[in-house]
């Protein structure tokens, strides 16, 4: 088990009051948009907006890369600890 | 028509030191070369390396479209079908002669011009001049199909040209080449044009002459000007004629804000920058009803739309009981927008001081400003939203400005070139994703005031939309400024400035929530015609509910919508948005 899991899954209970919801009731791999958690383009921003303060990450302008990183719990803790690793040259890719 | 028989035309007066070397380069063409010579002292020689040339002289001189006429005649005397003109200065580069040539060949009831492409030998005035004249010939042909008409290498369709000059007799000099090319085109002459290459040899000689032929040139463009009223109906027969032959594939007129064309009004804003500064804003006010008579003739589309929008006003005004200003027509509503373009000239130039401009604030703006707390501001394209910069700096905050990408780049270029002090800060944004939302909560953050346009949709993102009831039909917003507000959880402001109808004047007496606050300096004083700014607290800040979303998004920008019409009645003209703004949603678009 990935703890950056689990704290994420943690961060988009809290940001996003999904009231009811225990962060095992996420899946790792499922999208997180639509079908799968069904969040929508607000939970997106708000979403955004919690990993920049949380982990200081700096989202790109471009929606496509945005969308990919934005896909799963799994895909988001990738970019985060991408972000993270202090030499990332090669981990960005 | 089937037999193609070119000949060239050299009008030359003093050239003797350059003529040789316009003849050599003129050889490999094997075009036969008739040499007018407009009394030079001493006269032009014979000249034997060119067998087939031809030399008249004239024993007083005529100047050079006199000389050039004379050229005509000779040419057509002799059988030819059309002539090219070229000057004996040596400024023209022989190179591009083939390519005129073959131009004319394809179609020869057509003049095919060049059109010049400097090189850095060539002074700014003297292309600032052309762009004067190309103004004028534009006024002059209710046509941007001339791109050129100083240009003295040309062909000329013999045919249609003697013709002309059996009916009319033309201006002979300096002021021959613009004059012969606008009458060729109201006898229905198609005007093509070839890129050339011109230089400005340094030992050249030119026969301009400042002041006398200045004069010459500005009562020949009035005389063409007064001349082009009698013409109007057959040019816009033409304009139309053209238009309906391109319409199979062309797109419909605009169907979105951001497919207009942006080239003729990215020219037209340098233009209007370049006489501003020449003339300042007092002199340009004048021109403005000229150009956009010609802009009303020409410019179908915005015309359609401005119509359809006001007839939208008129109902809606008459279904709710709004008194409307008088004359409200798209003339007028063309006209408010050029007067618009140079508030904004003047906005971004740091013209306008803002102790100026009077503003009216909420309670709410009152409590950010004070807490130096940030704020979003919904900034329509109604009014003079360009104020805003001088507002927030009246206030002693920063403002931001989102835009899109695909247009950010453009604009900072032309804020750069037109106003580099300008400190209006862009805020890039593709697609009102995340990234925008982090870029602009630290600017939130800092204080700082953002202004977004919630009334046109992103061009790349178009199915992101709302459907508002605004003048009385659905028109379509995008989710995108409404979605960010709900993700920021700070205050929205709406900011109507520089209307010409002060809007907030009866606002304040019946929205008891705004107290008016006039800023110091400018208290009891009457504030220049559409020197106002009025916010009013939209959204305090805007909630869009997990459990509402939609139905929360949808009342959202349907209290804009109600607000931004309450405006609009009250100063219809001051509303730019010259595009179907009812058009249904695009669902062909990106989900």
């Amino acid at each position: 088990m990935n703890p950056l899991h689990d704290e994420i899954k943690k961060l988009i209970i809290e940001t996003l009051n999904l009231e009811g919801l225990r962060p095992e009731d996420i899946e790792t791999e499922a999208p997180l948009f639509r079908e799968g958690l069904g969040l929508d383009s607000i939970d997106a921003l708000e979403l955004g907006l919690a990993l920049k303060n949380r982990y200081g990450v700096v989202l790109a302008e471009d929606s496509q890369e945005t969308r990919r990183h934005f896909a799963s719990v799994a895909s988001l803790a990738e970019f985060v600890s991408s972000q993270k690793a202090p030499a990332a040259g090669t981990a960005a890719a | 028509m089937s037999e193609f028989r070119p000949c060239v035309i050299i009008p030359c007066y003093n050239h003797a030191g350059s003529l040789p070397g316009v003849l050599a380069s003129l050889a490999p063409t094997g075009l036969p070369v008739i040499i007018v010579d407009d009394a030079s002292e001493p006269p032009v020689p014979a000249v034997p390396a060119v067998p087939a040339a031809v030399l008249l002289r004239h024993d007083v001189n005529q100047g050079k479209g006199g000389a050039v006429i004379t050229g005509l005649r000779e040419a057509a005397r002799l059988g030819y079908t059309h002539a090219l003109q070229i000057d004996a200065d040596g400024q023209h580069d022989a190179a591009a002669v083939p390519a005129l040539l073959e131009a004319a060949r394809r179609e020869p009831d057509a003049l095919v011009s060049g059109a010049p492409l400097y090189d850095a030998s060539a002074p700014a005035s003297r292309r600032h001049g052309r762009l004067l004249t190309n103004a004028w010939v534009w006024l002059e042909t209710l046509s941007f199909q001339i791109k050129d008409s100083m240009c003295g290498l040309r062909v000329y369709p013999l045919a249609a040209t003697l013709a002309l000059l059996d009916r009319r007799r033309l201006g002979r000099r300096m002021d021959f080449d613009v004059e012969i090319l606008v009458r060729l085109f109201w006898d229905g002459v198609p005007a093509r044009f070839v890129p050339v290459r011109v230089t400005y040899p340094a030992g050249g000689v030119s026969h301009f002459h400042p002041v006398r032929d200045n004069l010459r040139v500005s009562w020949m463009h009035t005389r063409l000007v007064l001349e082009m009223l009698p013409h109007l109906p057959a040019l816009l027969r033409r304009k139309i004629g053209a238009r309906t032959g391109a319409r199979v594939s062309a797109p419909p007129a605009a169907a979105h804000w951001s497919d207009l064309s942006e080239r003729r009004g990215a020219f037209g804003m340098r233009l209007l920058f370049l006489i501003y500064r020449l003339l300042g804003p007092r002199g340009v006010r004048p021109l403005l009803y000229p150009v956009t008579a010609v802009f009303w003739l020409t410019a179908g589309g915005a015309r359609r739309c401005s119509r359809d929008y006001l007839r939208r006003v008129r109902e809606r005004a008459a279904a709710t009981g709004v008194a409307l200003p008088p004359r409200l027509n798209s003339y007028r509503h063309l006209l408010r927008f050029g007067f618009a373009l140079l508030t904004k000239i003047g906005a971004w130039r740091g013209d306008i001081p803002p102790e100026s401009i009077r503003v009216t604030e909420t309670p709410e703006l009152r409590r950010q400003l004070d807490a130096h707390k940030g704020g979003i501001v919904f900034c329509p394209h109604f009014g003079n939203f360009e104020l805003f910069r001088a507002v927030a700096e009246q206030r002693g905050v920063i403002a931001n400005a989102v835009f899109h990408t695909r247009h950010a780049e453009k604009f900072n270029a032309f804020l750069r070139e037109v106003a580099p002090e300008s400190q209006l800060r862009i805020v890039p944004t593709d697609a009102f994703g995340p990234a925008t939302a982090v870029s602009m909560q630290e600017r939130l953050a800092a204080g700082e005031w953002v202004s977004i346009a919630p009334d046109r949709t992103a061009p790349d993102n178009r199915a992101r939309t709302v459907g508002v009831e605004f003048l009385g039909a659905t028109a379509q917003l995008p989710q995108g400024p409404f979605l960010l507000a709900a993700a920021l959880q700070c205050p929205v402001f709406l900011l109507v400035a520089g209307t010409a109808v002060d809007t907030a004047a009866d606002d304040a007496a019946n929205a008891g929530a705004n107290v008016p606050n006039a800023s110091a300096g400018s208290a009891g004083k009457t504030p220049h015609a559409g020197r106002t700014a009025y916010f009013e607290t939209l959204f305090d800040p805007l909630k869009i509910p997990r459990a509402d979303r939609s139905a929360a998004l949808q009342r959202a920008a349907q209290h804009f919508a109600d607000r931004l019409e309450h405006h609009v009645l009250r100063s219809p003209l001051d509303w730019f948005n010259f595009f179907d703004f009812w058009a249904p949603p695009n669902t062909t678009g990106e989900r």
